[in-house]
Formats: structure tokens, C-alpha cells, sequence
């Protein structure tokens, strides 16, 4: 059935919305879709060509055979129409996803890196938001997408130097707050002194400057 | 017109100039959080924050440098700590407009170039620029990954034909939840019904019956 490949795609693309990472890009499905479009293609002009040559003979007995090949031609159009909307909004989710994930100014995973991958922000504003990319799920496409796309935030954001836009969406209540370490890291400098990150230890820290820790998941507010 | 109407208006013609940043920051984002679709950008408030913004924060700065002689004491302390909240909640505010902004331009980008003007005040010039190098990387994006390889017919990202726009717009009969501010009422016609909106009144509209009051102030969205 023409569009089933598709259907697959976007249960694919369900399947991911609430994921915290994007998974792996679907090459096999996508390249099945395009092949079955460009399949409809041929059959929709062959389909035109017929029908071009059905007019020309416009007698009696040909108007149901113009009709029936019509409705193909119609039903032709309309599979490579859905299939094109399948890709889109396929593709429109894991960009969107790579934009969520491009706010939270953490570093995408590289495979072969033997590093741990990050830890997800247990605060509750991050469920359902996209917060590791590792890039070998993305495609060449994807990843020079998501490396313009963190260019273009970055631009966007010098306008704004005063406010640090990627910060934290709840509503800032204590300057001060508690920390506790998650995992080892160098030594931290800020304004009221510096402290050394080790695991299990826990600070008493001005909110603003460990924000880019908590959202690199090392440190976990408590 | 008595006495009593020219004080009444005197006062209503003060309130603006009198209410602080503050103030008109969260109307600003709360009625650009609530509303479907795009505001006309606050560009006098969004500029006197980000001055306000950046004089605290020199305040801030100059206050550290020269402040060591009384910088033991506690009252300078205190006068730190209520400055550096200051700042933390107004660029939240400020962090919290910009990026509702940037999230409906996110999911009706076509539809806001389309929209766009020269001298329109809908967008700001950082916007404008984001705008439209966004369009250009999700272009590059979906003709990398798949709208290169099928039929010329279907490689239109902003098709209109066939029934379906492919153009998403942003629900203006959604509805939302609007307080008048304004002592004239205003009065809204819903077919054959009218319904009148007085001041401090709380009501549920759909959004595009209030539009023109949302963008003159005489009603905000909670």
C-alpha cells in the first residue's frame, strides 16, 4: 500500500517526541520514500499521458475509462503529497529537536569518546526536553544544521549580552541556592572565591554562576 | 465634562509614564505568552530594560571596585544581594519575552516572512535576521536530506495548492483569557450578540475579537 512506508516514519517520529535524545536518523525508511514518490511520479505521468490520449478519442465508450483513470491519477498525486508531508514533518521534528537541545549550551555527544554521556537535569522543566544529541544519530545534513544553527543562536544572543538568553526558564527565586557535586571536575572560579568540584560534596554558591554547571549536569540543586 | 472626568483622565493619561520597568516588562510577556500569535515588538520597554539591566550591573561592578573600603559591612551586603536580585529577575523577564518570541517564530517561520515588512514593527532587526537565516537553514536542511531527490513538482516548501496550505498560521480563535484595563468599555461583537468588556473585568474571548485592544493596551492577557 502506497504511504505505508511513510506511516512507519511518522510512528518513528512519535516514538521520539518525548525522548530526551534524538535517535538515530531513519536512512533506510527515508530513501524507501523517496524511491515510492519518485515511483509515483512516473506513474502519475504516465497516468497524464493516457489521459491526454483517452481525450483525443473522447468517444462514448472511453468517458468511464477517462473517468477510472482519473481517480488513479488523483489517488496517485494525493500518496506523493502525503508522503512528501510524512518527510517534512519528519524531518521537522529532529530540527526542532537539535534547536531545543542547541538552548542548553551542552556539548553533543561524539561517539568513540570514551567519556560517560551526561547526565540529564533532573529538574522537572527538562522532561520531555531534549537534552543529549549524540551526532553519529544524525545525519551529514543534520549535523551541519545543528553546527549553522548554534552559530546563528550565538549571534542572536551577543545582541543580548546583559542576559544570559539560554539561562534557566523558572522564575529565579533565592541569588544563593545549595548545590551538591554529581560528578569530579576541576576548580571552579567565581566571584565570592572558587571551590573545587568533587563528587558528593555540596556548596553554598551564588545561582548565576553555577547555572552552566547544573545544566552540564555537574552539579544538581537541592 | 466635569471636574471629576478631567482629574479621572488626567490620572489615566499619568499611569504609564509613572509605572516602572517592571511593570510593563511582564504585561509584555505575559500578553506574549498568552497570545497565539506574534505581538508587535516592545521595543521602548524592551530598551529602557536592558539599559536598566546594564546600569545595575555597572553599578554592581563599580560598587565592587571602590567599595572595599565599606565593603565588610552588612548593609552593603544587603544592598548587593537586593541589586543582584534585581537583575536576575529582570533578565528573566526579559530571557522569558525574547525566547516566546523566538519559539512562535520557530513554528510559523513562513508565515512571518511573509508577514514581514520593511518598516513593520513586528519584528525586531535581531529577529528579522534570525528569521530569516532560520528559513535558510531549514531549507538547506530538508533539500539535503530529501526534497533534492524527488520530483520537481513537490520541492515547494510553501505550496498552497491542492487544498492544503502547507503554511502554518497561528490560531487567532483560540481563546484566551483577557482583563480590561481600560475605564471606557468596550464593547465586542460576536455575531448577534455583543458582550462589553469593563474595566478590571475578567473574560473569555477569542483572541482575534481583542487584538486591535491587546495592541493599543486597553486590555491585557493574564
Amino acid at each position: 500500500m502506497y504511504g505505508d512506508i511513510a506511516n512507519k516514519l511518522i510512528l518513528e517520529a512519535k516514538r521520539s517526541v518525548n525522548l530526551s535524545e534524538v535517535p538515530l536518523y531513519q536512512t533506510e525508511l527515508v530513501k524507501d520514500i523517496i524511491k515510492e514518490i519518485n515511483d509515483l511520479n512516473r506513474d502519475a505521468d504516465y497516468l497524464t499521458e493516457e489521459q491526454q490520449l483517452l481525450q483525443q478519442e473522447s468517444q462514448d465508450g472511453t468517458e468511464e475509462e477517462s473517468k477510472i483513470n482519473q481517480c488513479q491519477l488523483f489517488v496517485t498525486i494525493l500518496s506523493m503529497r502525503r508522503n512528501k508531508r510524512c518527510l517534512l514533518a519528519y524531518e521537522k521534528l529532529r530540527a526542532d529537536k537539535l534547536v531545543e537541545f542547541s538552548w542548553l549550551n551542552v556539548d553533543p555527544i561524539v561517539e568513540g569518546n570514551d567519556k560517560q554521556p551526561t547526565s540529564v537535569p533532573v529538574d522537572p522543566i527538562y522532561t520531555n526536553y531534549t537534552t543529549q544529541v549524540a551526532l553519529d544519530n544524525l545525519n551529514h545534513a543534520e549535523q551541519e544544521f545543528l553546527k549553522n544553527y548554534q552559530e546563528l543562536l550565538l549571534s542572536y544572543k551577543s545582541s543580548f549580552s546583559d542576559v544570559d538568553l539560554s539561562g534557566d526558564l523558572n522564575p529565579p527565586t533565592n541569588i544563593f541556592i545549595d548545590v551538591r557535586v554529581l560528578k569530579d571536575g576541576g576548580e571552579v572560579q567565581t566571584e565570592y572565591g572558587s571551590f573545587n568540584l568533587i563528587k558528593d560534596s555540596q556548596f553554598y554558591v551564588r545561582k548565576s554562576d553555577v547555572e552552566r554547571l547544573i545544566q552540564q549536569g555537574y552539579l544538581e540543586e537541592i | 465634562m466635569n471636574i471629576d472626568d478631567i482629574l479621572q483622565e488626567f490620572e489615566e493619561s499619568e499611569t504609564p509614564v509613572t509605572s516602572n520597568i517592571h511593570n510593563n516588562l511582564i504585561t509584555a510577556m505575559i500578553n506574549e505568552r498568552m497570545s497565539p500569535e506574534l505581538l508587535p515588538f516592545a521595543q521602548t520597554t524592551m530598551t529602557t530594560a536592558l539599559t536598566a539591566i546594564s546600569n545595575q550591573q555597572q553599578y554592581l561592578i563599580d560598587s565592587h571596585e571602590y567599595g572595599d573600603s565599606v565593603g565588610s559591612t552588612s548593609e552593603f551586603k544587603l544592598n548587593t544581594m537586593i541589586i543582584e536580585t534585581e537583575i536576575e529577575r529582570l533578565c528573566y523577564l526579559v530571557r522569558m519575552y525574547l525566547r516566546t518570541r523566538l519559539s512562535k517564530l520557530d513554528k510559523f517561520t513562513i508565515y512571518y516572512i511573509n508577514e514581514e515588512q520593511e518598516d513593520s514593527k513586528l519584528l525586531s532587526a535581531e529577529e528579522k535576521e534570525y528569521i530569516h537565516k532560520y528559513a535558510h537553514l531549514l531549507t538547506q536542511l530538508y533539500n539535503n536530506c530529501f526534497l533534492k531527490k524527488v520530483p520537481p513538482s513537490l520541492t515547494l516548501l510553501d505550496d498552497t495548492s491542492g487544498g492544503q496550505s502547507m503554511i502554518t498560521t497561528p490560531d487567532t480563535n483560540q481563546h484566551v483569557f483577557v482583563k480590561s484595563v481600560t475605564s471606557k468599555p468596550i464593547t465586542l461583537f460576536i455575531d448577534n450578540d455583543d458582550i462589553e468588556l469593563k474595566r478590571d473585568g475578567i473574560y473569555v474571548v477569542k483572541y482575534g475579537l481583542v487584538k486591535q485592544y491587546i495592541e493599543l493596551g486597553d486590555v491585557i492577557l493574564i
